[in-house]
């Protein structure tokens, strides 16, 4: 039998299961690569009565434009920055959080703790950075009340490059962290408990089963999560650096898609806004197939 | 895990003490706008307010509840909710129970193409054309048809699906079940933690939508919650009439806002526990195994 | 589980009626568009179905007019979209000058002024025809600019309770400031924790949003810039004479102490929190910010803080000249117009002509006679405040598109007077006589700068990482040339010359 031939029998064999696959692709199609021939507008100088066919066809110039321009490399310098951070605080922070939940005995100490640090997430930005800029205000704020009642002087949080930074992140942290506990948490349910039964019979401390049973348990998942995080490398979205930032910490802060913003707010320009866009998803795009491609060279598993 | 011949540690105090200062830190602003929500107009703008309402008053909630707007956008925003969710889970499962198969031809060509779509997109327009071609403007489809599967989501449950015995499938197609069949009644059952989890987050996602409804809804009966409390927040739109040079009513302003956001966030909160219960019911898998 | 499912089909199937039914497009002659700018009482309907959008297609009936309701939030996005879709209503209108003209110079919108003639003569008769010039584009009618009545901006405030305790007179001049400022910070008259104290307290108009293109301290700025409208036009202010005075002002302000620390950082809920608490002593903000006409009126709160705290408002920025000059706003909120794509802008025109129509207006503005209000001496006279909000109140500002009607001051003010809930004794009045007295406006493009679209975001971005430093940070002179230096590198030289070019051709308008 040949490989052609071991394929098409496979083919045939699963025939249900491609037939299942149907209104997946459907959706695929219809809604994603049917409007696939937008991202062509990078390409042009799009006007928006004429259309894609309609508008003049500049090939590079608008890649041209950003890669000139020293402003991009500033934004396109902090937004890896704080994404690169954030993949060493803000990814770990919701895995160790789900495994200190998980070894808790007390159920309902359990839920309850669960049920609350979600709550964060639901608030939008605007409302957590006002409190946060209230909370860290050097004048009146309440954290720098603390420091002056033991002698410090007031730390200006949000105006310090450094601060601002250590601010950004610990706030996502605190934003998000329960909401990110969810994956790590379902995952953790779907460890075989006669794992950790037969690790008993073998005497294994609790962290020799948190090493070897549940750890190994949910590794896929962490995997998948810590992949996508890195095939993200080059987004932030708008909200957070916008409302925490400021004037004096424009050197950090500013990022791609505050760039973006500035640069609609004076020239309504889809097409340059397309091309950055176009950009951001080629170098995401290419972080995760790398590190798709690592992780199966590695550890033998990756997303597909 | 920890199980009851363990000993009680050390790390059990500390852990019970570090969760607690979590949980304590992730309360603080909602119980910060709750209390908002229910203080005096000029409690607020003195910035007094902390964590205890200042001033009590129920003038924020009064005028909430009694507009008409938002309560339509509670009725809609619910059906969207649940009609969406209900789709999007099954159709993401639908996609993840074949392609977690890992010896399906031409599996991994897909899984680059559905990955390539998490990257590259043509953009609002082109998208739009697409929902206005299939006639779904104006109608709650506009709403969950061009979101039917997050690709994430269906990573997700791939992921998981990939993480139950190949054996227990096996079996049931040597006893002739249709692969539907072993879908529906075998990894399903088993997949609880999974389903809760990404019906939480789709249904997470429609009760927050707010831009597809801006750019697809021009029905105000089909306004979403988060479309009417952005309306108020950001762009001013008043609660109780106002007038061509003032407002007729006083409307406490801050309050209102405050209340709306407990109104919008309190049924999330309160549905949540019903899925909760499910994140710990997937142990089931061990016990089916032999 | 089945329990689960079998309940959400029903729901489904039961609901599906009510929800699942689309737009149905292009049956009516002329598409509306209306925004909801308040709630929408329980009886009256929704805000695209109600007595007077009933009333609009009965008075309106050969244009056989379709109301279509569009969500105000996002309206950048949404426009684009509606128009790129051409799903935009026959009469659509945007509040951006911006995209307005992005729309125009795109080719996107019809020449209303080919149809004034014929359908609109109440256009020019009612706006004027200087006004309509605001909705021009290299001089064909693209929009109609809607009229704003009330075009006064910004304001200064100082506390009179504090000026009294320390026996002076209120400031008229910015040494007379300067030196209440240095009284205010060093004899606290209003006994405020020393590390409270903010003599200056409001700087920007809105901090929270930095990476916002205005500057809001104009009425400081122009008044150490000579009143030149040419050169408002044909320049750019960091070049002109006296700007870096102006900054250095502000800096030697602030490195006295005399400006609130952490200006650049506080939100305006926080910058609010000290004026409601009494701390701050000056104030330079829009001029209405004080005087809510609700429960939420900064000056209230704040008397009701501090007992005998009031602001009165003060003219302290003079020019050069010795005149008090002051930036209005454009006379207009927003660009009526009719897409490309409509087949019926004639009756767009003819729409927005009836809009102006003595009767229309008077009744869009004010309710019909014998309903919303009785007419006493030629003024309106509203009975029941609350009645007129619930029966027309809610509705009037959407479908005004146009804007304020020009009925004169008489009868503007007859109306104010009576829709004032709270009582400021006058300071309120005082403020806005002031905001426009001696205003002028920066100068309107009338037709696209290409330079500015190109170099605009870079100079903005370069703007505000300076504007803060040159304030807060000790080598003024250094950093102020520098910042030039590095204006002039990412092209405002360019930008200059494109306005040099302009004025040269247009005049000043």
């Amino acid at each position: 039998m040949t490989l052609a031939q071991a394929r098409r029998r496979k083919v045939i064999r699963d025939r249900h299961l491609y037939l299942l696959l149907l209104p997946v692709f459907a959706y695929y199609i219809v809604f994603h690569f049917v409007p696939m021939y937008g991202a062509v507008m990078a390409f042009t100088d799009y006007n928006i009565f004429a259309g894609i066919r309609g508008s003049d066809w500049v090939g590079f110039n608008n890649f041209r434009i950003m890669f000139r321009n020293d402003e991009f490399f500033i934004v396109l310098r902090n937004t890896v920055m704080l994404n690169v951070i954030s993949l060493l605080v803000a990814f770990p922070a919701p895995l160790i959080l789900a495994l200190l939940l998980n070894e808790v005995r007390n159920k309902k100490f359990r839920r309850a703790v669960q049920g609350i640090v979600y709550l964060p997430h639901f608030l939008s930005w605007v409302v957590v950075s006002g409190l946060i800029i209230t909370v860290l205000s050097p004048s009146s704020g309440l954290v720098n009340n603390i420091i002056r009642l033991f002698g410090g002087e007031s730390i200006y949080f949000m105006t310090d490059s450094v601060w601002w930074v250590a601010i950004y992140q610990l706030s996502g942290v605190w934003k998000e962290v329960g909401w990110g506990t969810i994956i790590f948490l379902a995952a953790l349910s779907a460890v075989d408990p006669n794992l950790y039964d037969a690790a008993m019979i073998d005497g294994a401390s609790r962290w020799d089963r948190l090493k070897h049973v549940t750890i190994p348990g949910i590794t896929p998942m962490i995997l998948v999560v810590f992949l996508l995080s890195v095939g993200n490398v080059m987004s932030i979205s708008f909200d957070r650096p916008f409302l925490l930032g400021n004037p004096m910490v424009l050197d950090v802060a500013d990022v791609i898609s505050t760039y973006v913003y500035r640069v609609g707010l004076l020239n309504v320009d889809y097409s340059y806004a397309a091309a950055v866009g176009l950009f951001q998803s080629v170098v995401n795009f290419v972080f995760l197939l790398t590190a798709n491609w690592l992780s199966n060279r590695i550890k033998g598993e990756g997303l597909f | 895990m920890a199980t009851r011949r363990d000993p009680p540690t050390a790390f059990d105090a500390f852990n019970a003490v570090l969760l607690t200062l979590v949980a304590v830190a992730c309360l603080v602003p909602m119980l910060h706008v709750t209390a908002l929500s229910f203080s005096s107009e000029g409690a607020i703008l003195s910035g007094r307010v902390g964590l205890v309402p200042v001033g009590l008053q129920l003038r924020g909630y009064q005028t909430v509840f009694a507009s008409a707007a938002m309560m339509r956008a509670l009725v809609f925003t619910v059906y969207l909710t649940i009609l969406g969710t209900s789709v999007n889970v099954m159709i993401t499962a639908l996609g993840a129970y074949p392609l977690a198969k890992p010896d399906l031809v031409g599996r991994r060509v897909i899984w680059l193409l559905i990955l390539f779509t998490m990257f590259f997109s043509g953009g609002l327009i082109p998208v739009f054309m697409v929902v206005r071609a299939l006639g779904l403007l104006d109608t709650v489809w506009a709403l969950i048809l061009p979101g039917t599967i997050a690709t994430f989501n269906l990573i997700l449950m791939k992921t998981y699906f990939s993480g139950i015995p190949a054996s227990l499938a096996e079996s049931a197609r040597m006893d002739g079940a249709s692969e539907l069949a072993i879908l529906m009644r075998i990894i399903v059952p088993l997949s609880t933690p999974i389903i809760a989890t990404l019906a939480l987050f789709y249904g997470v996602g429609h009760w927050s939508q707010f831009f597809q409804a801006l750019i697809y809804i021009q029905d105000p009966d089909k306004y979403t919650l988060q479309l009417r409390l952005q309306q108020l927040i950001t762009d001013g739109v008043g609660y109780g009439p106002t007038v061509v040079f003032g407002q007729a009513e006083d409307i406490p302003v801050e309050s209102v806002k405050a209340s709306a956001i407990m109104f919008v966030t309190a049924p999330v909160l309160i549905a949540f526990p019903f899925l909760q219960k499910h994140f710990v019911k997937g142990a089931l898998i061990g016990s089916l195994k032999e | 589980m089945s329990r689960i499912i079998a309940a959400i089909g029903v729901l489904l199937v039961f609901s599906l009626p009510a929800y699942g039914g689309g737009r149905s497009e292009g049956q009516s002659r002329l598409r509306v568009m209306i925004v909801e700018r308040s709630e929408v009482p329980r009886d009256q309907g929704r805000v695209n179905d109600n007595p007077w959008t009933e009333y609009v297609q009965r008075e309106m009936a050969k244009l056989d007019i379709d109301v279509r309701f569009v969500p105000v939030g996002g309206s950048l996005v949404r426009h684009t979209v509606m128009m790129a879709t051409n799903t935009a209503p026959d009469l659509a209108f945007t509040h951006g000058r911006l995209l307005f003209m992005k729309f125009a110079a795109d080719g996107g919108l019809h020449d209303l002024g080919r149809h004034i003639p014929e359908y609109g003569p109440n256009i020019p008769a009612v706006l004027g025809e200087s006004h309509l010039r605001l909705g021009q584009i290299d001089g064909v009618q693209y929009a109609i600019p809607s009229r704003r009545e009330i075009d006064a901006r910004y304001g200064s405030f100082i506390r009179k309770d504090w000026l009294d305790a320390l026996g002076m007179d209120v400031p008229t001049n910015r040494a007379e400031l300067t030196a209440a400022l240095r009284a205010f910070r060093d004899l606290n008259p209003g006994n405020v924790p020393a590390a409270e104290l903010r003599p200056w307290g409001w700087f920007t108009d809105d901090p929270g949003t930095v990476f916002d293109s205005d500057f809001k301290l104009f009425d400081a700025m122009y008044s150490f810039l000579d009143h030149d409208p040419a050169a408002n036009m044909g320049s750019l202010w960091p070049v002109r004479d006296g700007f870096r005075d102006f900054m250095r002002w502000l800096h030697d302000l602030y490195q006295e102490g005399l400006i609130e620390r952490e200006f650049a950082t506080d939100s305006f809920e926080i910058k609010t929190r000290h004026v409601v608490n009494g701390t701050v002593g000056f104030i330079h903000v829009p001029w209405n910010y004080l005087y809510a006409q609700n429960s939420s009126s900064v000056a209230l709160n704040l008397a009701r803080n501090v007992a005998g705290a009031e602001f009165v408002p003060v003219d302290v920025f003079e020019g050069p000249d010795g005149v008090y000059r002051k930036l209005r706003y454009l006379p207009t909120r927003l660009y009526a117009f009719s897409p490309r794509r409509s087949r019926v802008p004639e009756a767009a025109v003819a729409y927005m002509n009836w809009m102006l129509a003595d009767d229309t207006a008077w009744t869009l503005a004010f309710g019909r006679t014998g309903d919303q209000h009785t007419i006493v001496d030629g003024l309106p006279v509203f009975g029941d405040l609350q009645r007129y909000a619930d029966t027309f109140g809610y509705i009037s500002e959407s479908l005004r598109i146009l804007g304020d009607f020009p009925f004169g001051p008489k009868i503007t003010n007859a109306v104010r007077e009576q829709f004032r809930v709270n009582d400021f004794s006058g300071n309120d009045d005082r403020a806005l006589a002031m905001a426009r007295e001696n205003s002028f406006q920066e100068p309107v493009f009338q037709s696209r700068m290409s330079t500015m679209a190109r170099s605009g975001p870079g100079l903005i971005r370069i703007a505000e990482s300076y504007w803060v430093k040159l304030i807060t940070e000790p080598n003024f002179d250094a950093q102020f040339d520098e910042f030039i230096r590095r204006l002039n590198d990412r092209g405002m030289q360019e930008i200059i010359d494109e306005r040099r070019v302009y004025l040269e051709r247009f005049g000043v308008e």
